[in-house]
């Protein structure tokens, strides 16, 4: 049924979602109206002929060249959880109403661009999507935290400024980038927001990375190597750190250190300074050779800076889709293994995606952070009685971010601390227990070596 | 020094949350304050270069899926 309104109807009650003419029926579809459950979603207004920047350069770099009469529009699909008509709509836009804005405003949960390009199962592919992220505190266990990324998006419908805050996403779309394209593409929504880098369609980046070349057809694409990877990021002025969990693993001398190894990486990078990873996977099927995927990670909940459970934006699934570990996040439980075919999923790499200013690099302050903090804490707690809650932290941020932090906490020689010319990007070693900081390590992260700390802040437990 | 600051800024010895801060947790900072031993900087270097290496054939691996 489509509520009535005074001309053609745009807004629709969610149940016609999956309808073809609108999300149409895929399996990202069928998750993105999943996880807009949470929310409550109600409502949807579909927004026709909308051009969206990333498809219109693709459509001009590869549909347009092609027999079939591909069209350059796109719908957006706008999801509410209110009551919102068509009435309400048409009712702002021809009287502005500031309460009816307010209404429309809180109820916006985000967007779905769906393309005119169909995938191998002829479905309509799914582009850019900003939907709202799941909150902070986690509502089955009151003692878990989420960390999201999720940048601030502006969105303009008809006039009418909405906002969403989420990281974006979208499918691969095989003629222009397979999944480690769209993976990199959707990380530069944040690296954007970090560091003043250029955004560029998924064709795009496909056309930059195999500047470095490889044995297989660039368009329609095959999939990206890690160097070619490496490679789109240097040629957006990036640099990109490679690491490999079970080489640190597998060091004899960290292995009882390192249990946490996937875990602590993410947090040293999202936890304050929301940077997204880049995960390479190898996923093993029941029969033949191993296959490799790559997906963002794009948070993770945590109790007590325990992780718990990770985020990902993965091209073949979603959003935010939720990854549970099987072996501390070595290897990991997803959507993938709903499929019978396959067996396991095991982390092969990451790559970091970050500015060439941050020399210090993960591993370097890590061995630091392991083998002269950690491991003298652990000792400490075993002979001496030492709180055995207390615990050593490792993480990146920048020093807006840092001195933005210390402006209203208790620490001491505040005021010198905060005059004190600080690096514009800092490694923090912080000493916690029970939810309370007791002392922060700094590290120049633009030095080449971490031999010893620039300065060190002793909070007062508050 | 330490003592001094914690006499100075008056140290609770209570957390907001009413839970008892562990005071032998600043104390323990001194040692944390020493600076790195020059055979600990050794370790790590030769550690760094191991947990680093690469094949080229492993970066060319393409993600296909």
């Amino acid at each position: 049924m489509v509520p009535t309104g005074k001309e053609s109807p745009i807004v629709y009650p969610i149940e016609e979602a999956l309808r073809e003419e609108h999300l149409d029926n895929s399996h990202i579809s069928n998750y993105i109206l999943n996880y807009l459950t949470y929310f409550n979603v109600k409502y949807f207004l579909k927004e026709e002929k909308y051009v969206d920047k990333d498809y219109m350069i693709d459509y001009s770099k590869f549909y347009a060249r092609s027999f079939e009469n591909y069209s350059k529009f796109t719908n957006r699909i706008h999801f509410f959880t209110g009551d919102i008509s068509n009435n309400d709509i048409n009712l702002l836009l021809e009287r502005f109403d500031k309460k009816l804005y307010t209404k429309i405003f809180d109820s916006y949960l985000g967007f779905v661009v769906v393309k005119p390009v169909k995938n191998s199962r002829d479905h309509k592919l799914i582009g850019r999507t900003i939907l709202r992220t799941y909150n902070k505190n986690v509502e089955e266990n009151p003692n878990e935290r989420r960390v999201m990324i999720k940048p601030k998006n502006i969105v303009n419908l008809f006039g009418i400024r909405l906002e969403v805050e989420s990281l974006p996403f979208q499918t691969q779309d095989r003629a222009v980038g397979a999944c480690a394209t769209t993976a990199c593409w959707i990380s530069l929504n944040q690296l954007a927001d970090l560091f003043e880098t250029p955004k560029s369609s998924l064709a795009e980046i496909t056309e930059k990375s195999i500047s470095f070349p490889s044995e297989s057809r660039n368009f329609p694409s095959t999939g990206l190597n890690y160097l070619q990877i490496k490679n789109y990021y240097n040629s957006i002025g990036l640099d990109s750190e490679f690491i490999i969990p079970y080489l640190i693993f597998n060091y004899p001398r960290l292995r009882k250190l390192s249990e946490n190894l996937v875990g602590d990486i993410i947090k040293a990078y999202i936890k304050e300074y929301n940077l997204p990873i880049f995960a390479g996977l190898e996923i093993k099927p029941k029969n033949g050779n191993p296959l490799y995927h790559a997906v963002i990670i794009s948070g993770y909940r945590h109790e007590k800076g325990e992780v718990k459970k990770l985020y990902i934006h993965d091209d073949q699934i979603g959003p935010y889709s939720r990854v549970t570990s099987r072996d501390n996040f070595f290897s990991w439980i997803d959507a993938w293994l709903s499929n019978p075919k396959f067996t396991s999923i095991t982390i092969d790499k990451f790559v970091i995606p970050i500015y060439p200013k941050i020399r210090l690099t993960f591993k370097n302050i890590y061995l630091v952070y392991l083998l002269k903090y950690k491991e003298k804490l652990q000792e400490k707690i075993k002979s001496e009685g030492i709180n055995p809650e207390s615990k050593y932290e490792l993480f990146l941020t920048d020093v807006k971010k840092y001195k933005k932090f210390l402006l209203d906490k208790p620490i001491l020689e505040k005021t010198e601390k905060l005059k004190k010319p600080f690096p514009r990007f800092l490694w923090i070693i912080r000493l916690e227990a029970e939810n309370a900081i007791y002392y922060d390590y700094i590290y120049d992260a633009t030095a080449v070596y971490a031999i010893n700390p620039y300065d060190n802040i002793i909070y007062r437990c508050s | 020094m330490l003592r001094f600051w914690i006499k100075k800024m008056n140290l609770k010895l209570k957390r907001g949350d009413g839970m008892a801060i562990d005071e032998r947790l600043y104390e323990l900072k001194k040692e944390f304050d020493e600076p790195i031993s020059q055979e600990l900087l050794d370790e790590i270097e030769t550690i760094n270069q191991t947990i680093g290496n690469v094949s080229v054939e492993e970066l060319l691996r393409q993600f296909t899926i």
